[in-house]
């Protein structure tokens, strides 16, 4: 028998592909820059669910184990408040919206990661020490009364706002070798994009402007592995995988050689640098975001992928193929873009995620009250076919 | 975004698509008006002269076949020209022949080529900034020039790059390979005889003394990012497709059509669109100024065309419905540039331009094609 269940769907854009059989289900999060609210959307583009946010995108956003969503606000940005990525606060909702925890520095910036202890590994802006600033190369030369130069620290935040490790790039990164992009004017040095906790728990991330990777041993700070220069341009975020892999979304702006505009999602083996899987479009500049989108492998080994500049989320196997596509209808006005339907990144999550509503293990979270769940548990039509199906 | 029949400038459009053997004009509906079957695909592009005949370049090497690294790109090979039914009246063989090619009012052609002999001297190389260290040909750095030649196929003119540029002040980008100096992907005979060129590796647009060779005006670096097609207005202004990689800045991908003002190298008019990103084509691309002073643009790795007004509004849109297997790129309905035409264009003169010659080609590709303007001509607001 079919239980009904009330949910309200809206329409925030369309499915252009849909290969039922090849894709992997389950619910994709929708996170417009600029937006006052975040999407869970099915597999037919319908949002099922909806958070409104205090304060609006303004970088990463991921759905939490716990069934919390956790992104990065606009909030009071102070030092830079018109570079790409300035965000100025991290803030986890739950399901509902309140506000369960916040993270407030007015240097924050692009991304974070949520650790396994419960932690928050976030990236932040600081002013690079003025007896380093001459030892960097590289970039577009200040003609004169040079702006301070900026760097980056990674912190790691406890559950009270504590900080309880901090990795600051100046001490690990050698100015002679990890040089600025020569079309890049000297305003960060490297400016990170993106970070993640690989399984032996060193950190991975984007050394955006020196066209580079780096995984950072999490005890020493030391730099294990540089990778990319010359291979990838300003790559935007990467992603730690559980076979030690990475995977990143190369953009391809500033490329080295001849720029084809194209970008691209490579999955590369640290132990050996070798690249392991590349996707690109045919013809390759059918897909170009030039700043931002991120790829996620999902675990029937398929890959998400966020063309974030085309306001397109797209799914490809891996010989490929494109087997589902969403393209967003939500504009927003921003005040570095214009009106724009630019996305930053997109993650899926299966059916069996544990922070579905009914996922989520008794006692992580305060329980509903009695047929709250009922009334209000989104379901989208292909999870209530598969219900059907299933003869319940 | 409107679409307005009575601002365009009505016309016919030539383009020819990358790995077509046809190239085609249609009429402001998309229809096609007329065909030319050519001996062999584009290289790059032909434009219509005023004789009525279509002068073109034809792809007949590849870097591939020519032994080079792929840096080197946009061959043709093979000037040809062929009347209104296709027939050859005239050809100019020209191994490394590439992108461009002009003819000038005396009969005579210009074209811009890569030659074995025209290498930039070790002394000049040394001297050479920018680029990726260690990334030249054999060690050596080939250089570009321009060749013209008179109907009879004679050299009448010749202008090699490396004895006349800066190897300072005209230095590579700081990304680019150090296999060819400067990369020129235009040429343009000027009023006054001089010639008007873009370095693509150089982000510069140069004029060029026709008499002494010497570079009389330069301008772009800083502003432009791997340009093309620099062509001369009738105001006496330059247009130049910004492409925009390379460009010395940090700011999501896009380009730009640009108009300078040659006495103050300030630039007069800027085409971009709303956002930037939506008008953005990698490589390739290029813009005629019409009659009325509107510009159409070729966004070359779209396959759209498209015609904006000065103050830069979209009155015609067209995407090419042809696709073609073309190298890496797979199947692709790139073309490199267009070209409108008025109805008194002295070469369309006494031309049978019926679209139902066509018919059943317009069936399949024709249907819709021009994005907002309707069948009758009437203005819709899409």
């Amino acid at each position: 028998m079919v239980r009904k269940v009330k949910h309200t769907t809206r329409q925030v854009g369309e499915v252009t592909v849909y290969n039922h059989a090849k894709s992997f289900h389950g619910f994709t999060l929708l996170a417009p820059i600029g937006s006052n609210q975040i999407f869970l959307i099915d597999m037919e583009g319908e949002a099922v669910h909806t958070w409104a946010l205090p304060l609006p995108v303004a970088g990463d956003s991921m759905f939490l184990a716990n069934g919390r969503l956790l992104y990065c606000a606009r909030a009071k940005v102070e030092p830079l408040p018109d570079a790409e990525g300035a965000a100025g606060a991290i803030i986890e909702l739950d399901w509902d919206a309140n506000i369960a925890w916040r993270f407030d520095d007015p240097c924050l910036h692009h991304s974070f990661a949520r650790t396994e202890n419960g932690n928050t590994l976030a990236l932040r802006w600081m002013h690079l020490p003025k007896e380093c600033e001459r030892l960097v190369l590289g970039g577009i030369p200040p003609e004169s009364n040079s702006p301070p130069l900026w760097s980056d620290s990674i912190i790691e935040v406890n559950p009270d706002g504590a900080v309880v490790w901090e990795w600051k790039a100046h001490e690990h990164l050698d100015p002679a070798r990890d040089t600025i992009c020569p079309h890049c004017v000297r305003t960060h040095w490297p400016n990170l994009t993106s970070c993640d906790v690989l399984p032996n728990g060193d950190v991975v991330t984007s050394l955006h402007n020196l066209h580079n990777l780096a995984i950072i041993g999490r005890k020493s700070g030391d730099v294990h592995w540089r990778w990319g220069l010359g291979e990838i341009a300003h790559a935007s975020a990467v992603a730690a995988l559980p076979n030690g892999h990475v995977l990143v979304l190369d953009n391809g702006m500033h490329t080295y050689y001849d720029p084809m505009g194209f970008s691209r999602v490579l999955e590369i083996d640290p132990e050996t640098s070798a690249i392991q899987w590349v996707y690109e479009d045919v013809p390759r500049s059918n897909f170009y975001t030039s700043i931002h989108g991120n790829g996620q492998r999902l675990p029937n080994q398929n890959t998400l992928v966020c063309d974030a500049t085309e306001g397109r989320i797209f799914e490809v196997t891996p010989s490929g193929e494109r087997v589902w596509e969403f393209r967003s209808s939500l504009h927003m006005d921003s005040p570095l873009y214009g009106l724009t339907n630019y996305l930053f990144r997109a993650y899926r999550y299966g059916p069996d995620h544990s922070g579905l509503p009914g996922n989520i293990p008794a006692g992580s979270i305060p329980a509903p009250e009695p047929g709250d769940m009922a009334e209000d548990m989104p379901m989208s039509d292909v999870l209530q076919r598969r219900l059907e199906s299933l003869g319940y | 975004m409107s679409h307005d029949p009575a601002r365009v400038f009505k016309g016919y459009t030539l383009f020819w698509p990358m790995g077509s053997h046809d190239a085609w004009l249609i009429d402001m509906e998309g229809r096609v008006v007329h065909r030319w079957r050519m001996p062999h695909p584009a290289g790059l592009h032909a434009v219509l002269l005023p004789n009525g005949n279509l002068l073109g370049a034809c792809q007949v090497v590849h870097s591939s076949t020519l032994g080079l690294p792929q840096w080197f790109s946009g061959f043709g090979g093979l000037l040809i020209e062929v009347d209104w039914e296709g027939n050859i009246v005239w050809e100019h063989e020209a191994p490394y022949q590439n992108h461009d090619f002009n003819r000038l009012e005396n009969g005579n052609t210009i074209y811009t080529t890569w030659r074995p002999e025209g290498k930039v001297p070790p002394e000049t190389a040394a001297r050479l900034k920018g680029g990726l260290p260690g990334t030249e040909f054999n060690g050596e750095i080939w250089g570009d020039s321009f060749v013209e030649v008179d109907p009879r196929g004679e050299v009448v003119w010749e202008w090699l790059d490396c004895e006349h540029l800066d190897p300072e002040i005209d230095a590579l980008g700081p990304l680019v390979p150090r296999t060819q100096w400067p990369y020129i992907n235009s040429v343009y005979p000027l009023p006054d005889g001089n010639v008007l060129a873009s370095l693509r590796y150089s982000c510069t647009v140069v004029i060029i003394d026709r008499a002494t060779g010497d570079i009389i005006w330069r301008w772009g670096r800083g502003e432009l990012g791997n340009q093309h097609d620099a062509r001369w207005t009738d105001d006496g202004t330059i247009l130049v497709f910004d492409n925009g990689t390379h460009r010395d800045e940090y700011s999501p991908n896009y380009s730009r059509i640009v108009e300078v003002d040659p006495a103050t190298k300030k630039i007069v008019w800027e085409y971009r669109s709303n956002p930037p990103t939506e008008f953005f084509s990698a490589v390739m691309g290029g813009q005629d100024r019409l009659p009325n002073g509107n510009t159409l643009i070729c966004e070359s790795l779209t396959g759209r065309l498209f015609e904006v007004t000065r103050s830069g509004d979209k009155v015609w849109e067209y995407a090419n419905p042809f696709y073609h297997k073309w190298y890496h790129h797979g199947f692709i309905n790139l073309m490199y540039r267009a070209y409108r035409y008025g109805p008194d264009f002295p070469g369309l003169d006494g031309k049978d331009l019926d679209p139902d010659r066509y018919k059943w080609i317009n069936r399949l590709y024709a249907k819709g094609k021009t994005m907002g303007v309707s069948r009758e001509g009437g203005r819709k607001d899409g």
